[in-house]
């Protein structure tokens, strides 16, 4: 052990809690917007009716706007709507906002992607029996995507995870931010080397897990 | 057997239709009608138009114009609503199974029922597992798809095609991907289902001795259009198409004959 670094632990828990909070308040947000938005998207892309295409585009480009914004920049773009909304731009739940923003397009799209590999046989045979687009929607492509959409779903995680790590660097606190103060500015590698290896530690389990549940709940 | 009074079932009157993104005109001003309790056969060549036909019996292809009449509902002139409660009254199959992988057998053909949600729990039930019965399928209830045979698969989609107890079974070419003797099956069971439930029967199929021996009408469809239709069954008139004398020759007693591998060109 380095010299100082059991005193650090406490500050490595309390980074590890912040990341977390930040995890799960993007990922919380990218489902419960994105995931509705990526159904909107493949709905007024794949079949628009006349009236829905300008509305597939609008979405659309916004979606890829965003998305085309290097985290780092969005974030600093974003400070302030952060301020307006977490009412600080910084710690944890400042940096939740760009995260959030930069989430739930990237997460829309995923979802999207996911609906439109279900086959077109099956959403014909719904059609055939009857249901509506929602029910087509609900019944038979969210159930036929599901291994997708939990792949999608651990990708999310990671990808808010190492964006909750570059939040870090300006403000945000947790990992990101206990690499930077201790690791970087105090030149000391051992805890540089260890928070990375916890890191790629976490993103071994997330995507295990992902795996592991995708091939659960896929029937094929 | 149709009442010569009542009138057909389903009639296409003048129908186009086109499909895809280019909008290929597939079908070009096809007339067709279907009398209740028939069981009718759409021949053709690849690319002749069978699928757009029978899409277009329960509008998952729109006609450009021209007018498609089931049971005395204009379906064109129906709201999205009375629309879908009129696809309930028409059953399809398609070439692939379409089955939801991720539902089990009972769960696919619980389907269109929990949608519509018309029956109890205790009913559905029931009516989930007399369909299964009905298709022989009732001993794979909690199978998933992906380890059933493509025949077992295909009877898993007759039977979620007649939960809901359509007057019509629409079949777009539902043996092309089976053996033969499996399609042999498939066509057996057909049959029990239009003999025993009444159901009126479309089906699309190059399989032409068992559409000879199943069908009581034959369309053939030539070039998006219907060029003859006619009894199988009467095999001394005159046929226009040379689909329609091949058909008709496995109407003859020597046509079953020579399918059946007892007689030899």
């Amino acid at each position: 052990m380095p010299d100082g670094f059991v005193d650090l632990l406490p500050e490595l828990g309390n980074a590890l809690g912040q990341t977390l909070t930040m995890l799960a308040i993007g990922v919380t947000t990218a489902i419960v917007l994105g995931g509705p938005l990526g159904i909107l998207l493949f709905l007024a892309g794949a079949d628009p009716a006349p009236g829905q295409r300008p509305l597939a585009r609008l979405l659309g480009w916004t979606a890829d706007t965003v998305r085309t914004f290097p985290f780092a920049v969005l974030l600093v773009a974003l400070l302030p709507v952060t301020r307006i909304l977490a009412g600080t731009a910084i710690g944890p739940l400042a940096a939740a906002v760009p995260l959030s923003i930069a989430g739930v397009p990237w997460f829309a799209r995923r979802v999207e992607q996911a609906l439109a590999d279900v086959p077109r046989g099956v959403v014909d045979a719904g059609q055939a029996m009857g249901a509506s687009r929602l029910q087509v929607v609900l019944h038979v492509l969210l159930v036929e995507a599901r291994p997708g959409l939990v792949v999608a779903l651990a990708a999310l995680v990671v990808l808010v995870l190492s964006y909750a790590a570059v939040a870090g660097l300006v403000g945000g606190g947790g990992i990101g931010e206990f690499v930077l103060r201790y690791g970087y500015e105090r030149f000391d590698a051992d805890i540089m080397v260890f928070t990375v290896a916890l890191l790629a530690a976490l993103v071994q389990v997330i995507q295990l897990t992902g795996t592991r549940w995708a091939r659960r709940v896929d029937k094929r | 057997m149709a009442h010569p009074a009542e009138p057909p079932l389903i009639r296409i009157e003048q129908v186009t239709t086109s499909v895809g993104a280019a909008r290929r005109e597939v079908l070009r001003a096809a007339t067709l009608h279907v009398a209740r309790g028939d069981v009718c056969g759409i021949v053709g060549a690849s690319g002749a138009g069978k699928s757009t036909l029978l899409r277009t019996i329960n509008l998952l292809d729109v006609p450009d114009s021209g007018t498609v009449v089931v049971a005395g509902r204009d379906l064109a002139r129906l709201s999205r609503r009375d629309l879908r409660v009129a696809r309930q009254d028409i059953g399809m199959v398609f070439q692939q199974p379409n089955l939801l992988m991720n539902l089990n057998v009972y769960d696919n053909v619980a389907l269109p029922l929990r949608l519509h949600g018309t029956l109890n729990p205790p009913r559905l039930r029931r009516r989930v597992l007399d369909c299964l019965d009905l298709v022989g399928m009732g001993a794979h209830a909690g199978a998933y798809p992906a380890g059933l045979s493509g025949g077992q698969q295909q009877r898993v989609a007759i039977a979620r095609a007649l939960a809901s107890q359509p007057a019509i079974l629409l079949c777009d070419a539902p043996t092309s991907a089976l053996d033969a003797a499996t399609a042999r099956a498939l066509f057996e069971l057909l049959r029990a289902v239009n003999a025993d439930a009444g159901v009126t029967i479309v089906i699309a199929s190059h399989d032409l001795p068992a559409l000879a021996a199943l069908c009581n009408r034959v369309a053939v469809l030539a070039d998006g259009t219907i060029a003859e239709t006619f009894d199988p069954a009467d095999t001394t008139a005159p046929r226009a198409t040379p689909l329609g004398r091949e058909l008709a020759f496995y109407g003859t007693e020597a046509g079953v004959l020579f399918h059946q591998g007892v007689l030899h060109a």
